[in-house]
């Protein structure tokens, strides 16, 4: 399946969605988008997904490290959600959306279309070698 | 402070830290040394920089009522038989052990402000018997003494956006970005279970955040990082600081993210 196909289809159902990038990581190379017109547009969420998905122990003494698997950034017009793969450790998800939604309905439905992705493009990303 | 001062004394205090509960020795600065921890059973006891030998003379005599010529006195008399010159004038009733903290207290910090300013190898040298001081400090307190001796401006600003959250059973830090330095500066943090080690790794989490505004070109009002185990991490920034907190529940998470929206926009 084409990706840019399959990006649009998994984040059909996120509430008030402005764009979304498919990552991969840690070379915070750009798989796929949708929203923008040229990829060029998609790079500071490609970017930013790289900064916050680098491996980060939990800051917490009385819990076990867990690495950092969802950033959501509450902007004034609107929130980005940066979310990584529970299957491959080198796939990530990148929304932007307004605030039609609240954010817990927005985080759900961010969550739900990362699956659907890894659903769909899970074996084409092994086949490739990109996924962990 | 420059960056690596801070990184300096962050590695410094985290190594006191770090050692066993029974530990007790000297941390030197620099080859041969030009200062040192002095660790009495994990904790700090004192900190000696070449230069500062005279400065706690003036601190105790701020904070004691006793005249030059009593206290000339009594300072020969400590050099005289090896005594400890804050211990003694406590005993002497010229101080209170409270006086005597704060003294050591500031103290150390300004020593600790001079030791950590230029690059130097730490050393740890066990030593078999403990010091059984009067006053000793955990190295978490020391650095916020350093915070609030170093950047009182920031100190400051930080306690009254932590004042108007009032959230006093929230564990938070507060850093500020350093235009060069690669991690995040503690500007104050309150938690009762804080050590400097869990503000090195709360500001490794959060460097994320500015690197992350940055790249997007935009300036949230607050970010939240989720793990795979559900622990999650909230920030926000106010003046120009970024405010961190680690929710212990649900519950702490919903309080603290409704009282950050509700304040407003950061400036």
């Amino acid at each position: 399946m084409i990706a840019g196909d399959a990006i649009a289809r998994a984040c059909g159902d996120v509430p008030g969605l402005l764009r979304a990038a498919l990552v991969l990581l840690p070379e915070a190379f750009f798989l796929a988008g949708h929203g923008e017109a040229r990829a060029s547009d998609y790079e500071p969420l490609v970017r930013a997904a790289a900064r916050c998905l680098t491996p980060r122990a939990t800051p917490r003494g009385d819990v076990a490290p867990a690495p950092f698997v969802e950033y959501v950034l509450v902007l004034a017009h609107g929130v980005i959600v940066i979310e990584a793969s529970r299957q491959s450790s080198r796939l990530a998800l990148v929304l932007e959306c307004d605030h039609s939604a609240n954010l817990t309905l927005i985080q759900l439905s961010c969550r739900a279309a990362l699956a659907a992705l890894e659903a769909t493009l899970g074996r084409e990303l092994e086949t490739w070698g990109m996924a962990s | 402070m420059t960056p690596g001062a801070w990184t300096t004394l962050i590695a410094a205090l985290a190594r006191v830290e770090a050692l066993p509960p029974d530990a007790s020795g000297i941390l030197s600065f620099g080859e041969p040394p030009f200062g040192a921890i002095f660790v009495d059973r994990g904790r700090v006891c004192w900190v000696a920089a070449d230069g500062l030998q005279r400065r706690l003379r003036d601190l105790l005599q701020h904070h004691a009522a006793i005249p030059d010529a009593a206290l000339d006195s009594v300072y020969e008399r400590c050099r005289r038989e090896g005594r400890l010159l804050g211990e003694t004038l406590v005993a002497e009733g010229w101080l209170s052990t409270a006086a005597l903290e704060a003294a050591l207290r500031a103290h150390s910090a300004e020593s600790l402000i001079v030791l950590c300013a230029r690059p130097a190898p730490l050393t740890w040298t066990p030593r078999l018997a403990a010091y059984h001081p009067e006053v000793s400090f955990a190295p978490l307190d020391l650095l916020g003494e350093v915070i609030a001796s170093a950047v009182p401006d920031e100190a400051a600003a930080a306690a009254g956006e932590l004042a108007a959250l009032d959230l006093p059973d929230v564990p938070v830090a507060v850093f500020a970005a350093d235009p060069t330095g690669d991690a995040l500066r503690p500007v104050a943090f309150r938690d009762s279970a804080a050590t400097v080690d869990g503000l090195v790794a709360m500001s490794a989490w959060a460097r994320a955040l500015p690197l992350a505004a940055h790249e997007l070109g935009v300036h949230p009002r607050m970010a939240l990082a989720s793990t795979t185990t559900g622990d999650s991490v909230l920030g926000w920034w106010r003046q120009g600081l970024l405010f961190a907190v680690v929710p212990r529940d649900r519950g702490q998470l919903a309080l603290v993210t409704s009282r950050c929206l509700a304040i407003g926009d950061h400036p």
